[in-house]
Parts: structure tokens; sequence; C-alpha cells
């Protein structure tokens, strides 16, 4: 067979590094091949191409440098920063655990750009460090971290490529964006390839190298310039990339509402479209409306029944409104569609554990534990397990179990607070108060952390 | 405070009324909106026929005879029709007296009950036999239970021997009736629930039967029992329509409350009381009101021009009326502490729907209860196992951020700072034990030499006081190839420091803990 298309045939199975392999050897032999270069691109590209549309919206967080806030007293449901304040009087929020930056808790982790815990600088294992003061410098780099799969190869340096050169070549050009923006994580280089074909064809860019823009004034942090790039790209084309695009340029300048109302005039153009209505479901999320967003997910089950966020968050939200059995069927619909990680058995066990169905709960724990890889994972697990403890009185097994947590990520403030609370059940208040001084610190926003602390304070 | 709720508006202690609660009625009479006073006097003394008086304000306006003491006496609407005017019920015995514009209406009487054969037999007997031997089926009757005779009957039964042949040959063609007596009326609306919209009559009797009549036609409606035993009704409160949903509470002679609702052919006890119950109200408000008399009868309602007004009759035949003042206020203003307990005690918590599954499963585990304790149990003793062996695990490798060590319990935290290439590693140690100091101890920062470069890898550390946390800063720079690259072989996985804490003559360390280092931001380096 003919190496380039026995190539073509290794990309449409998927089977990136192989077709790599194969486009270096054809390359080495004639460096002027047009069609091997591009595949070789396209399919560095798909090995590490993450959507990043789909990945987890970062937290709106206070960026010293950042000039362009405009209110700093919000009002109430117009902001991300102000969502926990709105919601804390309504009970079913309240009573649906929050995240560290105080956000009710997502049924999904979606892949983050960045690392998942604000400031904890990449803490795996076993996580001593403290919230870092490192602030969002990392923001803006390696979305797929390509950085892993850095193969030996010296085909072509990036760092020396002209953008307005390959501008010209409208083939590669898209091609070549994806593998900087993707690939190669030099977004700032993308933005630059970017404008130069815009200010080759002028007003004949068409949306997708406007959106594109918008994408990397997005990734560096600049979003109201991208808003008026993908304004105009939506005036071309009302492509649902762009008004999620859009949507989420929103949201980093703290305007849900906004972003609200352009995924619902997307909706008007293109009815249904499951990733607007994921977006809204979102940031419906964020701004602490679960109703609205459980409403929204319930839609995109009816569109989609496969759909693994819309199930896992509503799932989440009769979890957490006392109807685990609710929970577990979703929880179950999402195992039966070949789930199997870790964090959905820990689910189903929680769910048996609360739902009184007792033979389950340890199955599916152990379960969750075989498939834990990371220490995080474990320590999750294992936090879970305690909770059996707990609520059969066997304060000693919860104990170790937390201890477990502890020693797996030593960050684990609820897995602290609890060693507190059993503390205090045991009557040993100056290793309560050490605890729960330590979740304190881990963290500071805690509404249930602060009130153990007082408690303790008054009793003594 | 009190005091200033209601106004005294009449005390007219010549009123000269003798009535009881159930006998008193307001209703605006005239349809010009001042609602008026209905009362029943039942005089003590049987020679003075009780009489039927209306009272506009302060004075009497009517004034009638009734042909017998009254049991109740009740104001309703018949119809929807313009001008609106109540009808007055009066129940005399087993009948009802309708009154319209307080003339004569209608005559209600309750239909008869059954009569027992025997009974019907003994007349038939006592008429035909002309022989004198009364006695005998005098005695007959008495062995039927007194409520179940015919007032024929019972009459016979009190005469005195000599009477009786007089009373026979009186009723020689006997009329056997057994009427119940009516001891109680209420009302409740027809169909719109609305002040002046048509009402329909209930009627408690003897036989503990409840009636509800339809006063336009005089048909009644629906029949039922007060209770599925022997029991009197004695007080009637009433709430509802009867088209859509009714409520009638029924106290009894025998001290049990029953209710009775729409549809139900017999009521239900909700509630025993040791003793009967003497009145029984709607309770709007929570005062006690000193009054000199023992308070005969009450009745509360809209009055003249006001809507609130109480009546009171005391034994002596006074007439007291008192108004609620429009301004009373009977919340009263709660102190901030019991307010904080009224929200906790308060708080309803938000229980869930029950679903299909929920049954579904409850069903299952209360069929299986036994197999899945057995399962869970084994199961748990399982996990407390592989519990106690991770913890060992631990312990052993001392990789945790805690001290296993039960002599010097410690806990560290690390926090890293910078942007790289140079961090600086913030240890924090503290001793968690509650009394004893921690001594003899030293850290050390293990890392590769070829990924990191620690300025200081070793330090002794004074004794620890227990509950105060000892900070020691540690410099650590990536070390970097001479062109400014990350060493090859440095990925995320392997930039990891070691802190050790050890303890003076223990061959294995305190604590064996592993920092993960954040990548540097070489970019910056660069630019």
């Amino acid at each position: 067979m003919d190496p380039y298309l026995k190539s073509l045939s290794l990309f449409r199975r998927r089977k990136y590094e192989q077709c790599i392999e194969i486009c270096n050897e054809l390359l080495n032999n004639n460096p002027s091949l047009q069609g091997p270069w591009e595949l070789k691109m396209r399919a560095m590209t798909q090995r590490v191409y993450i959507d990043d549309i789909e990945a987890e919206e970062d937290a709106v967080t206070d960026d010293p440098m950042d000039t362009e806030i405009l209110a700093t007293a919000p009002k109430p449901g117009t902001s991300l920063r102000t969502a926990t304040a709105i919601k804390a009087g309504q009970r079913t929020a309240s009573s649906r655990p929050r995240t560290s930056t105080g956000r009710p808790l997502t049924g999904v982790a979606r892949p983050g750009t960045i690392q998942q815990r604000a400031g904890t600088s990449s803490l795996t294992g076993n996580r001593t460090a403290l919230q870092s003061g490192r602030g969002n410098t990392a923001r803006n780099i390696r979305l797929g971290s390509a950085s892993i799969f850095s193969l030996s190869d010296n085909t072509f340096n990036m760092s020396r490529l002209n953008p307005s050169v390959f501008a010209m070549k409208s083939t590669v050009a898209k091609i070549l964006f994806q593998v900087l923006y993707y690939h190669e994580g030099d977004v700032k280089k993308a933005l630059d390839l970017c404008n130069a074909v815009m200010e080759l064809n002028k007003t004949e860019a068409g949306w997708w190298w406007l959106t594109q823009k918008g994408r990397c004034l997005i990734a560096i942090g600049n979003a109201r310039l991208a808003e008026n790039s993908l304004r105009s790209s939506l005036k071309l084309l009302p492509h649902p990339d762009t008004i999620s695009l859009l949507a989420r340029a929103y949201c980093r300048i703290d305007q849900p509402l906004a972003a609200l109302e352009v995924c619902k005039i997307g909706l008007e153009k293109l009815p249904n479209d499951i990733s607007l209505l994921k977006q809204q479901g979102r940031i419906y999320e964020l701004i602490g409306n679960l109703p609205t967003s459980v409403r929204t997910y319930k839609q995109i089950i009816q569109l989609d029944p496969m759909n693994t966020e819309a199930l896992s968050c509503i799932s989440v939200h009769y979890f957490y409104n006392y109807q685990p059995e609710m929970a577990l069927v979703y929880y179950r619909r999402l195992l039966s569609m070949g789930l199997n990680a870790c964090e959905l058995f820990c689910n189903i066990g929680l769910c048996c554990l609360y739902g009184g169905q007792l033979d389950l709960v340890f199955s599916c724990f152990q379960r969750a534990l075989r498939l834990a890889i990371s220490a995080d994972q474990k320590a999750d697990v294992w936090y879970n397990i305690s909770f059996i403890g707990l609520n059969i009185g066997d304060l000693d097994f919860a104990r170790r179990c937390l201890r477990i947590c502890i020693s797996l990520d030593g960050g684990h403030a609820s897995a602290l607070n609890n060693l507190g609370v059993i503390a205090m059940k045991k009557e040993n208040s100056t290793k309560a108060k050490m605890y729960f001084n330590l979740s304190k610190k881990l963290l500071p926003e805690n509404d249930e952390i602060k009130h153990n602390i007082n408690l303790i304070e008054n009793k003594h | 405070m009190s005091k200033t709720r209601w106004l005294d508006a009449l005390s007219d202690g010549t009123a000269g009324l003798k009535t009881i609660s159930s006998c008193m009625s307001v209703c605006d009479l005239k349809n010009d909106n001042y609602y008026k006073l209905i009362a029943a006097e039942i005089s003590f003394d049987l020679e003075i026929k009780p009489r039927l008086r209306v009272y506009k304000g302060t004075q009497v306006v009517h004034d009638q005879n009734l042909p017998g003491i009254p049991s109740a006496v009740e104001s309703l609407y018949i119809d929807e029709t313009h001008p609106k005017m109540p009808i007055v019920a009066v129940s005399v015995g087993p009948s009802i007296l309708f009154y319209r514009n307080m003339k004569p209406y209608f005559k209600y009487t309750v239909p008869s009950l059954i009569i027992e054969p025997l009974e019907m037999e003994i007349w038939k007997k006592l008429v035909s036999d002309r022989s004198d031997n009364y006695q005998k089926h005098i005695d007959d009757l008495k062995s039927i239970n007194t409520s179940e005779l015919s007032t024929l009957s019972q009459q016979l039964i009190t005469l005195n021997d000599d009477e009786r042949e007089f009373f026979i040959r009186d009723n020689m063609e006997p009329k056997l009736e057994r009427l119940p007596t009516i001891v109680a009326m209420t009302k409740i609306y027809k169909s719109i629930e609305e002040e002046k919209s048509s009402n329909c009559l209930i009627i408690a009797t003897e036989s503990s039967d409840i009636l509800i009549m339809d006063v336009q036609s005089f048909n009644i409606l629906h029949q039922a029992r007060v209770c599925n035993f022997k029991a009197t009704p004695d007080l009637l409160s009433a709430s509802g329509s009867f088209q859509n949903d009714f409520k009638i509470v029924i106290a009894t002679r025998e001290g049990s409350l029953c209710i009775l609702r729409k549809n139900w052919l017999e009521g239900r006890e909700i509630v025993k009381l040791e003793n009967p119950a003497t009145a029984m109200c709607l309770l709007q408000i929570d005062q006690t009101i000193v009054v000199l008399n023992t308070v005969l009868a009450m009745t509360f309602g809209k009055l003249g021009l006001e809507d609130h007004v109480l009546v009171l009759v005391t034994n002596n035949g006074s007439l007291l009326i008192k108004i609620l003042k429009r301004t009373a206020e009977f919340s009263e203003p709660l102190s901030v502490e019991s307010k904080t307990t009224e929200d906790s005690t308060n708080m309803t918590v938000a229980i869930p729907k029950k679903t299909k599954i929920f049954i579904e499963q409850t069903i299952r585990e209360k069929e299986n209860a036994s197999a899945i304790h057995n399962i869970f149990q084994s199961e748990l003793w399982r996990m407390r196992l592989e519990a106690a062996k991770t913890t060992i695990d631990i312990l052993r490798t001392g990789d945790s951020t805690f001290s296993g060590d039960y002599q010097t319990p410690l806990k560290l935290l690390a926090q890293v700072d910078g942007l790289g290439p140079d961090f600086l590693l913030t240890v924090t140690l503290e001793n968690i034990s509650a009394t004893k100091i921690a001594g003899n101890l030293s850290i050390l920062l293990h890392a590769d030499p070829e990924h990191y470069k620690i300025k200081r890898r070793y330090a002794d550390l004074s004794p620890l006081m227990p509950g105060i946390p000892l900070e020691m800063d540690f410099q650590v720079s990536v070390a970097l190839t001479p062109d400014n690259l990350l060493p090859s072989d440095m990925t995320t996985e392997n930039s990891i420091i070691r802190v050790l804490i050890i303890k003076e003559n223990l061959s294995k360390p305190l604590i064996a803990s592993t920092v993960v280092m954040p990548q540097p931001e070489l970019q910056l380096l660069i630019t």
C-alpha cells in the first residue's frame, strides 16, 4: 500500500502516533511534499485536542493586574462573584456543598485548561502545599499540555515561523493555526497568524478566522477585544462555537446575564442546540440558579438521552435534594452507557448508602477504590467511605478513613473538618481545634468550619 | 394592653335575657347592613313560654312566642335572589320552625324512625284486649330500650297506673311515631363560600343522625351517622361548602369529638375527652375577659355596624356587648431571642416527594432485610480490614503530613511560592500533642540534584511547644540547563521534593511527605 494512503487510513482510525511516524518517513525522503505535512500537523493536533469550549470555566479570580473590573459591588444575580451571597438564604441550594471558590458543586469535572484547584500549584500525590499566591500566570498557557508528548522531531520549528508567509496559503493556514493553538499551546503565535490572515484578506477573511481570533483573545485574557471579534463573526454565521465562545468571554468579564442573553439569542437561531443548552445550564449553575440549570439539563436529556454532563448534573441535583434513589437512576444510566470510572462508582455507593440499599454500598466503594488511580481520587473515595463509618456510628473506622484521606491529600479541608468533629465527639477539644484551624487555613470562607470553630471556642 | 382591645358597648343588667349559646345568632335581618342579635329567651320557669327576641343594637325590636323550648337558633340564606333576606330557623323538639321577616314561613319535622314490631304488637293488644291486664303489656313495653320506644309508649310508661287506662282509651287508634329530637343545628355554605350566599342547614338529632338539608326545597341532601358507635351529638361546628368540601366537627355527650366530611356515611372519632365538651367554638383570639357573673351564653360575630362583637349573657340575665377594637393587635411583638428559636423550630424539613422507585426500594429492603444486613456486615469487616491495612502502609512509609508516632504527634504543612525557576518552600511544622514538647527533631529536604538546587538541605529544629507552629523557609531553584531549559528528564510527575522530619535515635523518619513542585514559568524568563 502507498505509505501516504496508509497514513491517511491510520489517521482515520485515530492511530495518530503511527500516522505521524509514517509522515516523518515520507518527509525525510522528500521534505517538499505538502500532503504528509498537512496530515502530520492534523494528526499532531488531533492527538492532544481538547475541545476548549468544553473545558472547565475558570473562576473569576480577582486579578490585581486587571484594570477592567467595573463594578465592585454588583447587583445580586448579575455576577459570578456574588453567587454565594444570593443563594445563601435558599434551602435547596445551600444544601449542596460548595467548591473552594464558594460556588455550588457541579455534577461533572471537565478537563481544565489549567490546574483545577485554584492556586494549589499542580500538586498531585501527597499534597502538602497550601494555597500559594501564584495568581493567574498559568492561565493562558498550555491548553492540551502538549509538552508531555514531546516527540523527538525537529521537522519544523514553530518559534521561527513567520505568520505572514503562511497566511497566504489558505489550505495550510487553518491546519497550522490548530497546531499552534492546540499542539504547541503558543496562543500568541496563533493570534499573530490570525491577524496576518485577516490583514491579508481584509473583510473576506470569513467567520472562521474571526472566531479563532476571539478564541485566542479569550485565552490570553483580553475578553473585551474577543467580544468584538466574535460579534463580527456571528454576523457572518451564527455558529454554536462562536456563540459559546462569546458567552465564555462574557463570563470572563463577569457578566453572566449577558452570556445567558447570548445563549438565548443563539438558541432562537439554532433551536435545541445541545452545546448552547449546555452552556446555558452551566452559567445558571455558576450564578447559583440551580432549579433553572436543572431544567435546562432535563431539556438536554430530552434531546440527547446519552449526554453525560446533563445526566451527572441532574443526578447531583437529586442527590442533594434528598432523593438519592432518583440520583441512582441517572447514575445507573451513566453506568449502562459504559462509563467505568472511580467517581461514578463512588457516587453510586453514596446513593445506595443514603437510599438504604446497604448490600450494594461496599461493592461500589471497593470498585471505586480499585479504579482510583490518582491520589486525589483515592483520597476522595476514602473520604466518602468515612461517611459509612459516621452513619453506622463507628467513629474509629470513620477516623481511620479520614486519616487515610488526609495522608493521600493533605489539602482535603472537609476531611480535616470531619476529623475535628470526631475529635470533638471524643471530647478531645485541643485536637479538634487544631483540625478546625487547619481546615480553615485551606478553606477560609467555609461557613461550616467557621461555625465549628465558634462552637468549640464558646464551649471552652 | 388587654383593656385597650375591647370596648364595652353595653352592659345591661336588667335585660332579663336567659338563653344558651346555641340559641343566639347574629344576622343582617333586614338587609340594611345593620346586624341584629336574635336570641331565644328560655325561662327556667316552665310556666313562662319561651320567646324569640330580636335586638337591634341594645333595643328589643321584635318579641314573639315560641311553641316549645328551642334547642338551637340559626339564621341562614336560602337562595341567591336579591335582596338578601335571611331566614331564621328555630328547632323545637323534632321540628324546625322557619321564620321569614320574623313571620312563620315553614315548619319542617324530621322523618320518623323505625318502630319496633314488638311495640306495634303490644299496642294492638293493648287496644284490642279489653281486659284490664295492662300491667303485663306495659312490662313487655319496658323490656324494650326506652330510647327505641315511640313517644306514645314512653308517655304511657311514665304514667301512674290509674291514668294509663284513660291514656289508652284516648289513643284507641295509636299513631306510633318515633321522632328524634333535634339537639343542635349549624350551617354551611351551599356552593359559594361567601358571606350572604345560600346555606345548607346541618341538623344533629338525638338519634345520632346528622342531616344536611337544602333549605330551598327542604329536602334532606345527605344523611350520616355521627359515629360507628353509640354517641349522642351535643355541639356542632362546621366549615366549608356542601358542593366542594366540608367538615363537621361533632362533640358528643359521651365525650368524644367526631369529624364528618363530604360523602362520608359515618363520622370518625378524632379525640376522646374525659368529660363531655360544654362549648365548642372556632377560636380566633386568645384573651381573658373578666365578667362579674357566670356567663351563660355567648356568641361572636358581626353586630350592628361592627365586624367583631362579642355578646355575653350571664346567669342573672345581664346582656353584655363588647366590641373588639379594629386596631386591636393580638400578635405579640417577638423579642429577637424568641424569633431565632421560632425560626429553628418552625424550619420545615423539605421532605421530597415519595417516588415510585423509593417505594420499590423500600419493599425490596423489607423483603430481603436479613440478607442485606448480612452482606453489609461482612463487607463492612472487609472494608475495616482494608482501611487498617492502608493505615499500616501509611504509618510504615511515614508518607503522610501527620506523624504516626504517638510520642511526637506532628503536623506538616508546606507552601510553595514563586513563579520559578526560583521557588520559596515554606514548611510549617506544628506539635499537635496536648502537653508534650517535641524535641531532638531535624528536617531534611530530599530532591534529585539534577532537578533542584536546594540551598539548605538540612536543619536541626528547636524543641517544639504544643500548639505553636514553626515556620521555615527554604530556597529551591530548578537546575536549568545552560541555555535556560528544563532538565531533559524532568516531567510534571517527577518534579517533587521530599520533606523528611527526623527524630534523633530513630531509624525511620517521623514524616516523609512529598511536595509536588509547580512547573516554572520559563516564558517569563525568556521574555
